[in-house]
């Protein structure tokens, strides 16, 4: 298979400076909430206070980061949360993409299971249940807690199944043809194929790891095996739904620091997601040849 | 696939016996078998409570809007981008556009809280350079919904775009150019083309979306509803965690959650069934 | 004769007077190690192995902690889940009345006033005999201890510096608090664009509602019915004058928006004049700080005594004790002798010492001037806060001893007195009928008085409407479950004036 430019030269039209511009403002304002982020890390809070629209620190300070990474506690969380997102989407890829191929195929029963698995998107049993089967299953206080409730998720599920679906039959029994099995099919030839949409799916199950909140503060307690962004919440003191306003347990410096930090926590759970993001964005970028069926 | 069945079997439906907490009288003292059978007492609970009708509306009306706009935007988005035709820029922007996905709500709150504030917030400045009275839009009823809806647009629309723009990079290019050599112009590769290369994600999206009409983005609204806007901006979400489960009222709270996803599940398999209608392959 | 009958009328006599503390109370056995599980929150980990107090206290009283700890939102669902799976804790916290009445009932939790009786716990003995312990109990034992949140309540602060400036006397009543606010809101001192009065919703507020009415939430009136305030005429004109308040912009018009933070920034960065929120010595050294980083000549000044309203001056204290301890009534007698020693000990001077200060000069702790001053930067970052995990566990109250600056003495002197608070003496009612109504008339309570202080609905013409509202969802029922438990608990509520 050649790869083909995607679109052969054109001149630059009126659309497309119309496009260049639109994205330019759209990326302005997507972009503040982030840039409202990284400069309000970077300031005292007594600044921060003060202004509402952030452009840029008059005092650098690192402030609110020595806070987070002070206690020096913050390693254990970050490795937790590295080991669980790599492990976790490798897993959880191969489990969907399985699944997914196999949910495509037109088979006696396909349809009850397709029943059967979309309908767990509605029914939600609560903390509850989840805990005690865990419990049951010696989950609890088990890395493989984050891992194993979350094998397959069926919104991505679905999305795989219909890309894999799309695909022409005339591809399949072209393999057929060719002496290829059934595992050969899948790997050979709808899994290259699929790359934009696999590497889509990579990437939203990677980041759905890597910002694992809830498992961590119910079913672990262990502090080593919690996660990045429980530790982080833990680290904001102040958080208290709780009307009365007792404010139990502010107090100190982090009662004051508490806004910068929010911040510098959002920062430091966002920065690895952005570093890994560029590897995967070919992926979505290129065109990808299905001359395949050609000759 | 056999495993995978396994998988929801045992975490999916397993854990459904406690959905029996929602007809029963359920204490935490007691095993769930022990509880006293209570029938639809706290369904009735949930639907005479006070507040149910209006969280209820805004919950379908909320969720019908954002259907309207934010659905479509990161088609829009998709496309667009697409026609980019600097690799470069189209890569950083796309970064840029779905950076605030990752932003908790809580933050974008407290962001939204400085724009919209009476008190030299950004908006408002500029409304009183305009000549016109500062607002106060979180607590303004006529903004709130308009304050959700556009800052999920804000926040999600980068993010949403890019499965569609995996699937656009599925579309084969040698398309565009036979389009292109019979003479149609952009507007029509556009519309035959592109969309209908990722009609079928579309659809499919657009069924699940329905499906979850009834669920309401507990997080967005949590951080932005505020007493003055509780009767346009409190969907069933925070109707069911303010009312029963901050009162430690789990068969009321599980009742709920029944009443949700059995309306959420109607709701997926009718748009459903319209799609085959419409002649597209559908959810099943 | 005479001499061995009066031999025996004085011994009989001795006899019948003894001291009870001549009866024999068992003393606790510190021989074998035992494992004492922890469940609590708090504002960050906590090491039993590394930290040094829990140290020392496993080294005093023999025992092994496990600490198992999440944050403050959390805490609750956590709880809940160990209890449905058979797991309780130890020692935990109990955040919820509804759970309390629950594990109560079903006999899940140690009777600690027997033990106490047994083994002469006196400092667990004097939280139980604390002026409004006893509702605490059920049926006259305590099956929990009761953590104080000690002189922690609503107040109001302001920016003292500007009302020097502005040449204004600090206020006594609220009508000079008003014309303090014109004069704020008026010249704004620090240009910064100022309210007069901020807050983070109404319940701030409802901190001065009892010098309209006369008493906290719930009254008695004449005949002895209850009264929810809701239902009261002065209530409607404190809602009134509230109403008031906000339409003249003198009261911050985003309070409902409002956050705590975002109030302490508005005071503290010169957009705010006034503010309605709690007050101890943590609550006023954040703002002290917060201040000083701001401008270094600005200063803080607090309501005390808090000012004259319509039916006089009182602070609304709330019922004084949050998150008590409690024990799994599934344990031998002589672990749960050994927990409550330890919760004695922490209630102890020494105990409290303990908590504030660490056992060694230098580490925690610097002597100056005679007397012992922490050291703020490592108690913070070791501790997460001024008062160590185990003395939160014990009685938050502790942390009130640190009390340095003037404003937050005399404030603390102030609430000693009785006759200037206003306490809401029902917070700990709990009935699962009464929890559910409840629910239901705070959503309508909620919905009216914030239309009703925005104006948006006429407090005059609506106020009816307001109280057939609230009967519709159950308030009388409601009152009559809350009679019984009144009358049970043998409570005094404060009197409705006419």
């Amino acid at each position: 298979m050649k790869r083909m430019k995607a679109r052969s030269a054109r001149r630059t039209t009126v659309g497309d400076v119309l496009i260049i511009a639109l994205f330019a403002a759209l990326a302005l304002i997507t972009l503040y909430p982030m840039w409202h982020c990284i400069v309000g890390s970077l300031m005292t809070y007594t600044e921060y206070m003060q202004k509402s629209l952030l452009i840029w620190p008059d005092e650098l300070t690192l402030e609110s980061y020595q806070f987070v990474f002070d206690q020096g506690k913050i390693y254990d969380p970050m490795k937790t949360t590295a080991l669980v997102t790599v492990i976790g989407t490798v897993v959880n890829l191969a489990m969907v993409t399985w699944m997914a191929y196999g949910l495509s195929k037109k088979f006696p029963g396909s349809t009850l299971f397709t029943y059967i698995v979309v309908f767990t998107m509605f029914l939600n049993p609560g903390l509850i249940a989840n805990y005690m089967l865990f419990r049951n299953l010696h989950l609890l206080n088990d890395l493989k807690v984050y891992i194993l409730p979350y094998l397959i998720n069926t919104f991505y599920l679905i999305i795989l199944r219909t890309n894999f679906a799309s695909f022409p039959t005339e591809l399949e029994e072209a393999a057929r043809i060719d002496g290829a099995s059934e595992f050969g099919t899948f790997f050979r030839i709808v899994l290259p194929l699929s790359k934009p949409i696999l590497a889509t799916i990579a990437l939203f199950t990677a980041v759905d790891y890597w910002n694992i909140y809830q498992q961590s503060v119910y079913f672990i307690t262990d502090s080593s095996k919690k996660t990045l962004q429980d530790y982080l919440y833990m680290l904001l003191s102040n958080n208290s739904n709780n009307n009365a306003g007792v404010g139990i347990g502010a107090g100190g410096v982090s009662a004051v620091f508490s806004e910068t930090i929010k911040l510098a926590n959002t920062v430091i759970a966002v920065l690895p997601i952005l570093v890994v993001y560029p590897f995967l964005q070919k992926y979505f970028t290129n065109g990808i040849m299905i001359g395949a069926l050609k000759g | 696939m056999l495993p995978g069945i396994a998988f929801y079997l045992l975490f999916r439906y397993v854990p459904l016996y406690y959905l029996q907490i929602a007809f029963k009288d359920f204490r935490i003292t007691r095993p769930v078998e022990q509880a006293d059978f209570a029938g639809l007492k706290y369904f009735i609970e949930v639907f005479e409570s006070v507040s149910f009708r209006e969280a209820l509306r805004n919950t379908l009306v909320i969720n019908a809007m954002k259907l309207l706009i934010c659905f479509p935007a990161p088609i829009l988005l998709a496309v667009l981008l697409n026609e980019l035709r600097s690799q470069r820029y189209k890569r950083t922007v796309q970064t840029i556009l779905y950076l605030p996905h990752f932003i908790s709500w809580v933050v974008i709150s407290s962001i939204l809280f400085n724009f919209t504030s009476i008190y030299g917030g950004l908006f408002n400045t500029i409304r009183e350079s305009m000549g016109l009275e500062p607002i106060m839009f979180l607590g303004n009823k006529g903004m709130f919904r308009w304050i959700l809806v556009l800052s999920d647009l804000w926040k999600e629309s980068g993010y949403g775009a890019i499965i569609y723009l995996s699937a656009l990079t599925a579309i084969d290019p040698q398309l565009y150019e036979a389009a292109a050599i019979d003479g149609a112009g952009r507007v029509r590769q556009f519309w035959h083309i592109s969309l209908s290369g990722i009609k079928s994600t579309i659809v499919v999206m657009l069924i699940l979306r329905i499906g979850s009409m009834m669920a309401g983005n507990f997080d967005q609204v949590q951080s932005l509803i505020n007493d003055q806007v509780l009767s346009v901006g409190d969907v069933l979400d925070t109707f069911v965690y303010r009312v029963g489960v901050s009162n430690g009222r789990f068969s009321f709270a599980s009742a709920a959650g029944l009443f949700n996803s059995a309306v959420g599940a109607v709701l997926l398999l009718a748009s459903d069934r319209l799609a085959k209608r419409l002649g597209e392959r559908g959810l099943f | 004769m005479k001499r061995s009958v009066c031999l025996l009328l004085v011994s009989l006599l001795l006899l019948a007077f003894a001291p009870a503390s001549l009866a024999e109370t068992a003393t606790v056995d510190m021989t074998d190690p035992i494992d004492i599980e922890i469940m609590a929150y708090f504002v960050m980990d906590v090491d039993p192995d590394t930290d040094p107090i829990m140290q020392y206290l496993e080294e005093k009283f023999n025992v092994n902690f496990t600490v198992t700890l999440t944050n403050i939102d959390n805490y609750a669902d956590t709880l809940n889940m160990r209890i449905v799976s058979g797991d309780m804790p130890d020692w935990f916290r109990i955040t919820d009345q509804s759970v309390y009445g629950q594990l109560q009932e079903d006999g899940l939790l140690l009777n600690v006033s027997e033990l106490v009786d047994k083994y002469g716990f006196e400092n667990i003995q004097a939280t139980f005999d604390a002026p409004n312990a006893s509702i605490l109990a059920t049926d006259g034992a305590f099956y929990r201890v009761p953590d104080t949140i000690g002189k922690l309540c609503r107040c109001i602060y302001f920016r003292a510096d500007w009302l020097e400036e502005l040449g204004i006397e600090v206020p006594t009543t609220y009508d000079e608090m008003v014309d303090a606010l014109r004069l704020i809101v008026e010249a704004d001192p620090d240009g910064n664009g100022t309210t007069g009065l901020t807050c983070y919703g109404l319940w701030c507020l409802e901190g001065i509602a009892p010098s309209w009415t006369g008493y906290n939430t719930w009254g008695k009136d004449a005949d002895g019915n209850l009264v929810y305030w809701y239902e009261d005429d002065n209530y409607k004109e404190f809602l009134k004058w509230v109403n008031e308040l906000y339409e003249e912009k003198l009261l911050d018009g985003e309070l409902f928006v409002n956050s705590y933070e975002t109030c302490m920034e508005k005071l503290n960065t010169g957009r705010a004049g006034f503010y309605m929120m709690n007050l101890n010595t943590t609550w006023w050294s954040n703002n002290a700080t917060m201040l000083a980083n701001y401008d270094p000549e600005a200063s803080l000044g607090v309501t005390v005594p808090m000012l004259q309203g319509p039916a006089g001056a009182y602070a609304a204290t709330d019922i004084g004790y949050y998150a008590d301890s409690a024990f799994s009534s599934d344990m031998d007698e002589a672990k749960a002798a050994r927990i409550l020693a330890v919760m004695d000990y922490l209630l102890s001077e020494e105990g409290r010492e303990l908590t504030l200060y660490g056992y060694e000069e230098g580490v925690y702790y610097d002597v100056v001037d005679g007397k012992k001053v922490q050291k703020e930067e490592v108690v913070n970052l070791e501790w997460g806060q001024a008062l160590h995990f185990m003395g939160e566990l014990a009685d938050f109250g502790t942390s009130d001893m640190l009390a340095t600056a003037p404003e937050v003495i005399a404030w603390y002197d102030y609430l000693d007195d009785p006759a200037n608070c206003a306490p809401n003496l029902t917070g700990y009612f709990y009935n699962e009928d009464a929890v559910a109504i409840m629910a239901e008339i705070t959503e309508v309570t909620t919905r009216y008085t914030t239309a009703f202080v925005t104006g948006e609905m006429d407090i005059e013409t609506q106020w009816q409407e307001f109280q057939d509202a609230m009967n519709d969802v159950g308030l009388q029922e409601y009152k009559a479950l809350l009679k019984e438990y009144v009358d049970a608990q043998d409570i005094e509520l404060g009197s409705v004036l006419s």
